[in-house]
């Protein structure tokens, strides 16, 4: 028996399920770029606790190891990087910009959430609750973290939603393969902090040369 | 023990660089590349009887498919940066940005090399993302609004593709484990595919198809292509272009084969759909685009096409061509980029219809650029010429006549495509504007010249161990469980 077994893990892990995607959704309408930051660790901090609980529940040692290596890079490390690389002017509080009316927006989340369900709806015959919550959710956070890069025109929403897409494929992953080789887990880790860097300097230059980090204006290449 | 000098040396070279004036910085890294090359070509004559090397058991090691493609990797590498030298040349760059862009490329190269070596899926899957972020700055290099525009759309669009073939990755795993498998290679998910539940394999497969086609360019997740082709370094584009017709073809069809137990997943047909969607798209894009890069850019995706459609098929004499494909491309794509570098540098000019009469101006670029314009558009003697003749006579023999005859007529129209192009470059009057024709460095054009010698022997003969290689390379795909 585990200290934390029974009915009631599935559903705190429901509830933090529900506050995971509640997250995608505010990374799909926030309207500030520190607002985008914060709510990316908050879903960060959810999908620590997600893989906790599944810790806890069936004392998976291997899941305690990725709780600890989510919690040092993306809860911590990643959003201290994006403060220190990205200009200030970027994190500045002004109104973002985006292609399409926040409450369309929303709704598409809606959508694609549904499609999110009944995608994954043939994966769970005979599985645990765990992968019946996290898997549909998981892989919603994925579609809906994807629609967002279309819709932002700022470098750093879409790099956040970028981090959100790997941010869901774990809240799946862990549920699904708890036994994911830790070096892939570190690996993905490993990625992301890249990921951050790596563009975090281009976007930097890309506001010394253009004035602004609107990529979603640059158009100067085209076909024709 | 010679897999971890493969690894090991471009790290190397890239931490050397540091420490040299950019000039060489470059030459050291060419040699270190020529030494990778060597070093990849002791792998390969150790398995030319089959077989596997490792040097961790189930995460790093070679078989012959593997070790072929990492010849043609490494072999592209060292060729690209003795072509840089000769480029950066007349580049007014200051030197610390020179310098960084060969410890970039040592690192690019490094993943590269890296998505070949390993056998754990998820470590494959690492590197072929770092492909991507060590080479952002190779693209941005020239820190042009236009540049970095290129680099942002090129990182975001194929990061965005890696990150959802990550969730495909990891619902193959749980698919695999649910059937038993302990480890996570190609072996191991083809050893327990018949008993992996088929959805999640299924769901699992297309994800990844999607992420990887997202970071190969495959029609029609080809969006980033153009711009970024446009605007990175001649180089970088054709190392790119090995990318996206060797690496990533290696890699799905790999997992294609592996899955091949599992029946219900149907990933042939997926693979077959996509080849040939892109095939065609890319041919006709060919006939309509205003950029000589653009031109032989999607001409890569048009044969990462070809490579998938052949390749998804079960007869054991695609597979041969298809592998054959990649040996051919990867060989002669690079030297049609140097060329059209050289076109670069002598005209100023990216649009091909501001370039005329480069016969007139320089036979030697003009010679060199229309040669291997017909070379890389597949026309006799060279290389690709027999690559394609084996293709279509793979699909005379079997039962999808109707996919090579599509193939066929695709080729068809890429050729045409690119000689009309090539041939209003090279006739008409010169541009009198375009100034006095610069210099051209040693180094590009012994660079060339390097590129051009396998062209043009493998147009002729193939050796008998080169032979004896790909047909072992092409029984990795086609045995009971790859």
């Amino acid at each position: 028996m585990h200290w934390m077994d029974g009915p009631w893990a599935a559903e705190v892990n429901s509830l933090v399920a529900g506050i995971f995607l509640l997250c995608s959704f505010g990374l799909l309408a926030a309207s500030q770029a520190i607002g985008c930051i914060k709510i990316y660790r908050i879903q960060s901090i959810f999908l620590v606790l997600g893989a906790a609980i599944m810790a806890a529940s069936t004392g998976n040692s291997n899941l305690w190891i990725v709780v600890a290596i989510g919690l040092i890079t993306k809860v911590l490390l990643i959003p201290f990087l994006i403060r220190r690389i990205v200009r200030r002017e970027m994190i500045a509080r002004r109104e973002l910009q985006q292609v399409r009316s926040v409450p369309v927006s929303l709704l598409i989340g809606l959508i694609l959430c549904g499609v999110g369900y009944f995608v994954t709806a043939p994966l769970l015959a005979h599985t645990s609750t765990f992968i019946q919550d996290d898997l549909p959710i998981g892989f919603s956070a994925v579609l809906i973290a994807v629609y967002t890069i279309t819709v932002r025109r700022e470098a750093l929403p879409q790099l956040l939603s970028l981090l959100a897409i790997e941010n869901g494929a774990f809240f799946a992953g862990d549920a699904i393969a708890p036994n994911f080789p830790l070096i892939g887990e570190l690996a993905a880790c490993f990625d992301v902090a890249m990921i951050v860097l790596v563009l975090g300097v281009l976007s930097t230059q890309i506001h010394r040369v253009s004035g602004s980090t609107q990529v979603g204006s640059l158009s100067e290449l085209k076909e024709i | 023990m010679l897999i971890w000098m493969v690894l090991l040396l471009p790290i190397i070279a890239a931490s050397v660089c540091e420490f040299l004036p950019w000039r060489i910085a470059g030459y050291v890294s060419f040699l270190f590349g020529c030494a990778a090359f060597a070093v990849a070509s002791c792998v390969a004559m150790g398995l030319l009887h089959g077989g596997t090397a490792t040097a961790i058991d189930h995460w790093v090691g070679a078989d012959p498919l593997s070790s072929l493609v990492l010849m043609l990797e490494t072999f592209a590498g060292a060729i690209a940066l003795l072509f840089s030298v000769g480029m950066l040349e007349s580049d007014e760059a200051p030197d610390s940005a020179k310098r960084r862009y060969f410890i970039w490329f040592n690192l690019f190269l490094f993943a590269g090399i890296s998505v070949l070596l390993m056998r754990e899926i998820a470590l494959i899957w690492l590197a072929l993302t770092l492909t991507t972020l060590f080479s952002v700055f190779l693209v941005s290099f020239d820190r042009t609004p236009a540049a970095l525009e290129a680099a942002w759309k090129y990182a975001m669009l194929t990061i965005l593709g890696a990150a959802i073939a990550l969730l495909g990755i990891l619902l193959l795993y749980w698919g695999a484990t649910r059937g038993g498998a302990v480890h996570f290679t190609f072996s191991a998910v083809g050893a327990v595919a018949a008993d992996a539940p088929v959805p999640i394999m299924s769901l699992g497969f297309v994800l990844v198809l999607i992420g990887f086609a997202t970071k190969a360019a495959l029609v029609p997740f080809h969006a980033w292509l153009p711009d970024t082709y446009s605007r990175a370094p001649f180089a970088v584009c054709a190392m790119l272009s090995i990318l996206e017709s060797a690496l990533i073809p290696y890699v799905l069809l790999r997992l294609h084969f592996s899955l091949l137990g599992a029946h219900g997943v149907h990933s042939g047909a997926w693979l077959m759909v996509i080849g040939l969607v892109s095939a065609g798209g890319a041919a006709f894009l060919m006939l309509q685009t205003h950029e000589y890069k653009r031109l032989f850019a999607y001409s890569t995706i048009e044969n990462a096409g070809i490579i998938l459609t052949v390749g998804s098929l079960s007869a054991a004499a695609a597979h041969t061509a298809a592998i054959w494909q990649i040996m051919t491309h990867a060989l002669t794509k690079p030297l049609v980029f140097y060329c059209a570098g050289l076109v670069f540098v002598l005209t100023g000019e990216r649009r091909i219809a501001n370039v005329h009469g480069l016969f007139s101006r320089s036979a030697l670029v003009g010679g060199l650029m229309m040669l291997s314009g017909v070379a890389v558009a597949g026309a006799p003697p060279f290389a690709l010429f027999l690559s394609e003749l084996g293709i279509l006579k793979a699909g005379l023999a079997s039962h999808h006549i109707w996919v090579f005859a599509l193939l066929g007529g695709f080729m068809i129209v890429s050729f045409c495509a690119i000689t009309y192009h090539l041939f209003g470059m090279m006739t008409g009057a010169p541009d009198a504007a375009q100034g006095v024709p610069r210099r051209m460095a040693p180094a590009s054009l012994a660079a060339v010249a390097l590129a051009a010698v396998p062209v043009v022997v493998f147009g002729g003969f193939i050796p008998a161990t080169l032979q004896q290689l790909l047909s072992h390379a092409a029984a990795v795909l086609s045995g009971p469980h790859p």
